[in-house]
């Protein structure tokens, strides 16, 4: 996949931030290492972003900065799990997932009371993809235990969930975030997630409780 | 593992002389003599007069105070780091506070709120802090990011990159008590590829690029380019081969 990049330059012109903002954000773990991204210009080296995901951060941050301090923010764009454990009822009930979802995951995760961050992700990731209406009810029922038994090994690092499907047959993985596959002819991808984006709106409706 | 071992279970660690231990978790650390910690460490301070040798991490909440050579082959990680002597750092050090008056050397980048530089500090990586004071030598391999730099320069200096809020670049003054001790080159420089920030102030820099908001190139400097946006102000004895408002 091949991104469109922004010179910093543009990127400081078109948002209105200053360098000093810049680099600050960059301290905080708000703008991720891998985005900068050094090129040799004919002015010697630039440093560039890749546009779309640069924008769509800086505008959040913009917007937010006001009502939440910056290490508030790193927290939420940060794909770290956080350490909380939420009633689930209190999470249909907030509309967050839906009691479909719920009802669901909750065979696989069992009956407890709390649910911690993963588990309330696992479940916000099946009501995603219930929600698209690309996937079925009996097709989610697969979803659940392979999130829950591989998305930490994923750790700090960033995955997509995949769905693929041939003939008929459903097939769940998760993938580094961004990596390319290639598949034989009659593999149809059905859906791709991407978790990171979906962990930060999660952390977002979170936050409100 | 920190939640299993309550505060109390705690012990303190001293060496005395020469000897070696495993790593684990302790209070207090005391090293005097030579001491090597086989694996990580996890303590609430650490103090080394002599030298020391860590073949794992460490993670100080409070303290480490070294006075002598300490090596750590791994990261850093804690509270305040005040050295008088060599400390040599193979991961990443992150810390609330660094106060390096001997020399810090470091493989990896570091990461802390507040650096005061009176001596050496060495790091291949990065170099982030929200306050940056320098009173002494640094060389950067990476980019160097502060809220706020203060630097003054005794000896030559470098940074591939510099960034940040507020710059400001002087040369040592002579009349600082310091300078008795630590007596100013009058020809330090410090060179620097890209420098960019809000307000700039360089004396004695070499740099290919500056990019600022408001942009003072004082004496001594020699700058191939100069992007600035609100003011530029150009004193005798500056080098600038090009500049332009954006």
């Amino acid at each position: 996949m091949e991104e469109e990049l922004i010179s910093k330059k543009e990127l400081l012109e078109l948002t209105g931030i200053s360098y000093g903002q810049l680099y600050r954000w960059k301290r905080k773990n708000l703008l991720p290492e891998e985005w900068f991204i050094r090129k040799s210009a004919f002015t010697g080296q630039e440093t560039f972003f890749p546009k779309q995901k640069i924008l769509d951060r800086i505008d959040k941050i913009v917007h937010m900065k006001d009502d939440l301090s910056l290490d508030e923010l790193a927290d939420m764009f940060s794909p770290a799990s956080k350490a909380i454990s939420i009633p689930m009822k209190q999470l249909i009930e907030r509309n967050i997932v839906s009691t479909n979802a719920a009802k669901t995951a909750e065979v696989y995760i069992g009956q407890s009371e709390l649910y911690t961050f993963e588990q309330t992700l696992c479940v916000y990731v099946l009501d995603y993809c219930l929600q698209t209406g690309e996937i079925s009810l009996e097709e989610g029922k697969t979803l659940i235990p392979t999130f829950l038994e591989h998305y930490k090994k994923f750790k700090e690092q960033q995955c997509d969930l995949i769905l693929l499907r041939k003939m008929g047959v459903s097939v769940f993985f998760l993938v580094p975030a961004g990596g390319e596959i290639h598949f034989e002819s009659g593999v149809k991808i059905i859906l791709r997630v991407d978790v990171p984006g979906l962990i930060e709106q999660l952390k977002l409706k979170l936050m409100a409780i | 593992m920190n939640q299993l071992i309550s505060e109390k279970t705690r012990r303190n660690l001293t060496i005395t002389g020469s000897s070696s231990v495993m790593g684990g978790i302790y209070n207090n650390v005391k090293i005097v003599g030579e001491g090597t910690i086989e694996g990580d460490t996890d303590c609430k301070k650490l103090k080394c007069m002599g030298t020391m040798e860590i073949n794992g991490t460490l993670a100080a909440a409070d303290q480490v105070s070294i006075v002598g050579t300490c090596d750590i082959k791994g990261g850093l990680k804690g509270g305040m780091l005040k050295t008088s002597g060599t400390v040599a750092v193979g991961g990443i050090t992150q810390l609330r506070e660094l106060n390096i008056s001997g020399t810090i050397e470091s493989k990896n980048d570091i990461y802390s709120e507040k650096i005061h530089l009176r001596g050496m500090l060495h790091t291949a990586g990065d170099c982030e802090a929200e306050s940056f004071t320098a009173r002494g030598i640094f060389e950067i391999g990476g980019l160097l990011n502060a809220g706020k730099l203060d630097i003054k320069l005794y000896r030559d200096c470098k940074a591939h990159e510099i960034g940040g809020g507020q710059i400001t670049i002087r040369k040592a003054s002579l009349m600082h008590p310091l300078s008795l001790f630590f007596k100013p080159s009058s020809s330090a420089r410090l060179s620097v590829s890209v420098l960019e920030g809000d307000h700039i102030y360089l004396e004695n820099t070499i740099a290919d690029i500056v990019r600022g908001n408001k942009v003072v190139i004082g004496p001594g400097c020699e700058i191939g380019f100069v992007e600035y946006k609100e003011h530029f102000e150009q004193k005798k004895d500056a080098v600038v081969k090009d500049k332009r408002k954006v």
